[in-house]
């Protein structure tokens, strides 16, 4: 059965910015698929198995994961 | 057949056969009525109407007149003057200080007849203060101004007093993500404009118009013969195509914009897009910190508040992500600066406030279709307003941060009569020289 998926946006801590592969890499370990890489300003981008509970994850250099949002023009 | 425009000239009723006295105040009320009724005066307590107010016109039938209690006021039928003469005769204080015949009170038809005036005199000071060696007229104090479109300038270009500003954005990057530009337009030839797509699908141009339009206002354009709409008519486009040809998008799609912008050494981006948020929600710490970060790189984000409200039954809070405190939050102001019905307020506390406004109604711009231009309303039309501007603050002084920028747009706003919760530090005014 193909597993439900949801889409994140994360951002790495300051100190990580330099080392944000790591953090890329530890997410893929955990079955994060990468999509973006946003090296200037420390964001990945991405989805993730609807199972995994975003606000309960604990990796080394990433400061928040958020469910991206849809926008608009206003 | 023409039609035979004759003059109708509508009899209207003066009086209403009723008179409104005002009473001494000092006067106990109990004595008062006490003598009323001595005097042969029925009066009826307005607040005896207080479940069906609409229905007090039956105080004139059922008895002389009606108190309203809460003014000291009462309103009486004419023929009962003499009573209340006796009625006055009866007390050792006076009664009545002044009496006068009720009016019947109509709306004001020359609405637009005034209006067209007010319009022609603005017109007037405005054309007296551009003959050069002339002192300039002061603004009329005491009286709200309405600003117009005239033939060399947009409302908004002057009163932002970009009209009057020596710059242009010249060597200035400003990046819009927005639903794309239509690069053929007449009003770009010559322009350096840089574009990416961050969405999948949907046309690589600009189908929706939007982002057309908000380009056109950041950057601008002025003619040989120095017609001017938007702002920065010299500076460098960088067109990201973030929301799709319906105009949506996502997350993810902005911050790649962003990323892209910021890596193209843009000073300024402008977003005029957003999410609708609940009173009280937080605002993303992903998007602070990315703010944050562009600041850092030397880039300013600015952004829409929302167009949520519907003023003045409901004021909407400001929407994702220009409830971002390190993102400057743009509201919408109409041409009399008054703000607009539809734009989103300060009412969140932590983050979420307005921190400028702008031209945001009926405001001039190019569209998506060779040479032409259109109108628009939203606070999306004021965001590219400030972002242009801060594009001549960073010309003005090319080695300001993008903190240095805020700190200067905030600063040079025009206090204008709204609450900061509306209308946050005031209308963005440009560097004049």
């Amino acid at each position: 059965m193909k597993t439900l998926k949801q889409n994140f946006i994360a951002l790495v801590s300051d100190d990580y910015l330099d080392q944000i592969e790591q953090v890329v890499d530890q997410l893929r370990a955990r079955g994060f698929e990468i999509k973006q890489v946003l090296r200037i300003t420390g964001v990945i981008t991405g989805k993730v198995s609807i199972k995994i509970e975003l606000s309960e994850l604990n990796i080394e250099g990433l400061a928040s994961i958020e469910k991206p949002r849809k926008v608009k023009k206003t | 057949m023409p039609i035979n425009m004759k003059t109708q000239i509508v009899e209207r009723k003066k009086n209403t056969g009723r008179n409104l006295v005002l009473l001494n105040a000092r006067l106990k009320r109990d004595n008062f009525f006490k003598a009323a009724g001595n005097a042969s005066v029925k009066l009826v307590h307005f607040s005896d109407y207080v479940l069906h107010p609409e229905k007090y016109l039956q105080a004139f039938i059922e008895a002389d007149g009606i108190y309203f209690e809460s003014l000291n006021v009462a309103v009486l039928n004419c023929e009962k003057e003499d009573e209340m003469n006796y009625l006055n005769s009866l007390l050792r204080q006076r009664a009545v200080w002044v009496t006068e015949p009720e009016r019947y009170v109509y709306k004001i038809d020359s609405y637009d007849y005034m209006k067209g005036y007010r319009d022609g005199v603005n017109a007037l000071l405005e054309n007296f203060n551009q003959i050069p060696g002339k002192e300039k007229m002061p603004e009329l104090t005491g009286v709200k101004r309405r600003y117009i479109d005239s033939g060399k300038f947009s409302w908004g270009i002057k009163t932002t007093r970009v009209s009057e500003s020596a710059f242009s954005g010249n060597g200035i990057r400003i990046a819009i993500l927005d639903t794309g530009v239509y690069k053929e337009h007449n009003d770009l030839k010559g322009r350096n404009i840089t574009v990416k797509k961050f969405v999948t699908s949907g046309s690589s141009g600009d189908a929706d118009g939007h982002g057309s339009h908000c380009t056109g206002i950041a950057c601008g354009f002025q003619d040989e013969k120095e017609f001017r709409y938007g702002v920065a008519y010299k500076s460098e486009i960088f067109s990201g195509k973030v929301l799709n040809d319906q105009g949506e998008g996502t997350d993810s799609g902005i911050l790649a914009g962003i990323e892209w912008a910021v890596n193209s050494q843009c000073r300024v981006i402008s977003m005029s897009l957003g999410a609708a948020n609940e009173a009280g929600e937080p605002y993303s710490q992903i998007y602070e910190n990315v703010a944050m970060r562009a600041i850092n790189q030397g880039t300013l984000i600015i952004a829409a508040a929302g167009n949520e409200s519907n003023r003045p039954l409901h004021i909407a809070p400001v929407g994702h992500p220009a409830n971002c405190p390190s993102i400057m939050a743009v509201g919408a102001i109409d041409s009399g600066h008054n703000i607009a019905y539809f734009s989103c307020g300060g009412i969140d506390p932590d983050g979420g406030q307005v921190d400028i406004v702008a031209p945001g109604i009926g405001v001039y711009s190019m569209i998506n279709a060779q040479n032409e231009h259109d109108k628009w309303d939203g606070t999306s039309m004021a965001t590219p307003f400030v972002a242009g501007i801060a594009g001549l603050y960073f010309e003005q002084q090319k080695n300001a941060s993008p903190l240095d920028v805020w700190t200067r747009i905030t600063q040079h706003a025009k206090r204008l009569d709204l609450s900061s919760v509306d209308g946050g530090s005031g209308l963005v005014q440009a560097p004049v020289e």
